[in-house]
């Protein structure tokens, strides 16, 4: 994390070696303690990842929101895989209902909102692959506005558009899927 | 799908998003028929989304807002700001409305019992949120779904009086359901199995026929429904609160 700091691109990718692993044995610890029903942000995990990870202290405020941007996108990967394994996809008639607002929720119960907004953000990169982004960073790593701009290095205004557009795209495609 | 739709989608979107009701209505017009209908969808779909969001921040500050409520029950004098103050004296409105007492409120409404005292008649009267009145598009929304829920007659849909959608407390008048919602019917006791296919039956009637005049009503939920009289014989959806496609 450091050495990424003082400008090592490559550490970034060694970081994310080191940030899967553990975001999923954390998840997975969670899952099994936790008794049925209850549900824990995604992006408090992410958070405690960081910490563990990273000497906070020591990390310019451009590492931090790229830390939380990789996090984003492996939070992510893990949400999916555990929806995956838990056997839950198209079982039990339509998806919970999603309020994007709110950040992805790990839960030990199965999830199918998570697959479900998985899908239609996967199929809205290959249209608008900024705005699928922006979304990836606040829903699933909980990242501010703030840190957003930082991450992607756009304007405040666009990360606004982006959020407020992606939002409609993604309530609407979730509706249709739902009609199916 | 292209990518270069999707930017031109982007573009009518975000011009008509924060654009004046007049600019974007012209906007919409200019562009072709199908983009129109993607970008009014999607500005439809934002637009439902506000009412969510808010619905669920406001909580806190609709509870402030009950205690006005309370406060006109006991008959005392209001404080600023609320609807209640703009209604004129002794909280009649529209010279023939007496307001009674608060029946609920939502994102999209606030509802009061009233006595109409010319026809000596209860109502109920729906107002927008204070808060939400001067948004022209909100205001359309409202006349919208007078309009639809007034083109409904039926024994299990309540019956629209009269829209009065100007002046700065725009309100529907309605059929008074006296009963409870179904909501807070089945909250804390079970209802029998043959009250329930009932009820399931006489609601599913009305929903079908707003289905046959082309009306979906899109918030179908236990607090929108009220169960007539003590045993629940008739069901009705109390608050129309209805979707056009």
């Amino acid at each position: 994390m450091k050495a990424w700091g003082s400008g090592d691109e490559a550490a970034l990718g060694r970081l994310a070696e080191y940030v899967y692993p553990e975001l999923r044995r954390m998840a997975r610890r969670y899952m099994k303690d936790e008794a049925q029903g209850n549900s824990l942000q995604a992006t408090a995990l992410v958070h405690e990842v960081y910490l563990r990870l990273v000497d906070v202290n020591n990390v310019e405020w451009r590492g931090r929101a790229q830390f939380f941007a990789i996090a984003a996108q492996m939070m992510r990967r893990v949400l999916v895989d555990a929806a995956r394994t838990h056997g839950s996809r198209r079982r039990g008639g339509a998806p919970a209902k999603v309020n994007l607002d709110d950040s992805a929720v790990l839960s030990p119960s199965p999830d199918r909102s998570i697959l479900a907004v998985d899908e239609a953000l996967t199929a809205l990169s290959q249209l608008a692959p900024r705005q699928a982004k922006v979304v990836e960073l606040r829903y699933f790593g909980g990242l501010t506005e703030v840190e957003i701009v930082a991450a992607l290095g756009i304007s405040p205004r666009t990360v606004r558009r982006d959020w407020d557009l992606a939002k409609a795209w993604l309530s609407r495609e979730l509706k249709r899927r739902e009609r199916v | 799908m292209s990518p270069e739709r999707f930017r031109r989608i982007e573009e009518l979107y975000h011009a008509a998003r924060e654009g004046t009701p007049e600019e974007r209505a012209a906007l919409l017009a200019q562009s072709d028929p199908e983009l129109r209908r993607e970008v009014e969808s999607l500005l439809f779909e934002s637009s439902v989304g506000e009412f969510q969001d808010r619905h669920a921040i406001r909580n806190a500050a609709e509870l402030l807002e009950d205690a006005t409520v309370s406060r006109l029950q006991l008959g005392a004098r209001l404080g600023p700001d609320r609807i209640e103050d703009k209604l004129g004296e002794g909280g009649l409105v529209a010279g023939k409305y007496q307001l009674l007492e608060s029946l609920g409120r939502g994102g999209m409404g606030i509802v009061y019992r009233a006595e109409d005292i010319k026809l000596h008649r209860a109502v109920a009267l729906k107002f927008l949120p204070a808060d939400r009145v001067s948004a022209p598009e909100v205001r359309e929304r409202f006349v919208l779904e007078a309009r639809a829920a007034a083109a409904l007659s039926h024994p299990h849909i309540c019956t629209i009086h009269e829209i009065h959608d100007e002046g700065e407390a725009p309100f529907i008048a309605m059929e008074c359901v006296e009963g409870q919602s179904l909501r807070a019917r089945i909250k804390d006791h079970p209802i029998p199995i043959e009250q329930t296919v009932s009820l399931a039956m006489q609601i599913a009637d009305a929903l079908a026929e707003a289905h046959r005049k082309g009306i979906v009503h899109r918030d179908i939920k236990s607090a929108n429904i009220v169960v007539r009289g003590k045993n629940g014989r008739r069901a009705r959806r109390a608050v129309p609160q209805t979707g056009i496609r």
